[in-house]
């Protein structure tokens, strides 16, 4: 039983930093890139690997815990990566249609914006 | 009087609780702390770009890390005190982020038609500024 709690316990801090690093590599990169969609890219980093990390991490804790009942923090802890893998590609598709409709600026390193071309002239 | 056994009978229950846990539960632990710590400077960047972005989707989405970073705090903070009564935030939090993050496209885009002066419902067809290249149009470009 020690041997299984020494286990559970090295694995969830193995998945602990992963989310961390790819929370805080996320949130530098929000900082950090010269773009709308450079930022969004690492926002995405953020939500799948970070957030994927922290819950596996406390979901195999606290499946360790007596008092805690094993079958809804599992279950929660499945709905919200699932709900997060549907919703997060839809957000970020929408913000950055409208960014791009509005003309955000965009990085100096660009080198095309097929999109632009290839839209009607809007107005 | 009553009170001091009470918080003497809770001292001893918490010593007793923190006595079973194991050296890896401690270890665990103290990662927590530290996670905490790394997910609030990570949340300080965030609110740097909400400050400082050029544009309104670049405040769009530092907001929406920034909810994604409180997801992550309220995760560390279920497995910091061991209970479950958090842990229904977790869901409710990235709910939020997702209804905010769409929102604030549809703002967006709603706010560059009403400037373009097309002032009916979103246009979805071929000739709306909103398509994507159309196969059988191709006039911009032969």
């Amino acid at each position: 039983m020690a041997m299984v709690n020494a286990i559970i316990n090295l694995l969830a801090v193995f998945f602990l930093l992963v989310g961390l690093f790819f929370m805080f590599v996320g949130a530098l990169g929000v900082w950090r890139m010269p773009d709308l969609y450079g930022r969004l890219h690492a926002n995405t980093k953020c939500l799948t690997l970070g957030l994927i990390g922290l819950l596996l991490a406390a979901m195999l804790y606290l499946s360790l815990l007596e008092d805690v009942p094993m079958v809804s923090v599992i279950t929660r802890g499945v709905l919200v990566i699932v709900f997060q893998f549907v919703a997060a590609p839809v957000g970020a598709h929408l913000l950055s249609r409208g960014a791009h409709l509005d003309q955000a600026p965009l990085a100096k390193e660009t080198l095309s914006d097929e999109l632009r071309e290839d839209l009607p002239s809007n107005g | 009087m009553t009170a001091l056994l009470l918080a003497a009978a809770d001292a001893s229950a918490v010593a007793a609780e923190v006595s079973s846990r194991t050296v890896f539960d401690r270890m665990t632990l103290v990662m927590v702390d530290i996670g905490i710590v790394v997910i609030v400077a990570g949340m300080l960047l965030c609110i740097a770009r909400l400050l400082r972005g050029p544009h309104l989707s670049d405040r769009a989405v530092a907001v929406d890390t920034i909810t994604l970073h409180l997801v992550g705090l309220v995760v560390l903070l279920t497995m910091r005190i061991g209970r479950l009564v958090f842990f229904d935030g977790v869901l409710a939090l990235s709910l939020l982020g997702f209804v905010s993050s769409v929102a604030m496209g549809q703002y967006i885009i709603r706010k560059r038609l009403k400037e373009l002066h097309v002032h009916e419902e979103i246009p979805t067809g071929d000739d709306s500024p909103l398509a994507g290249p159309s196969a059988e149009k191709g006039d911009g470009h032969g």
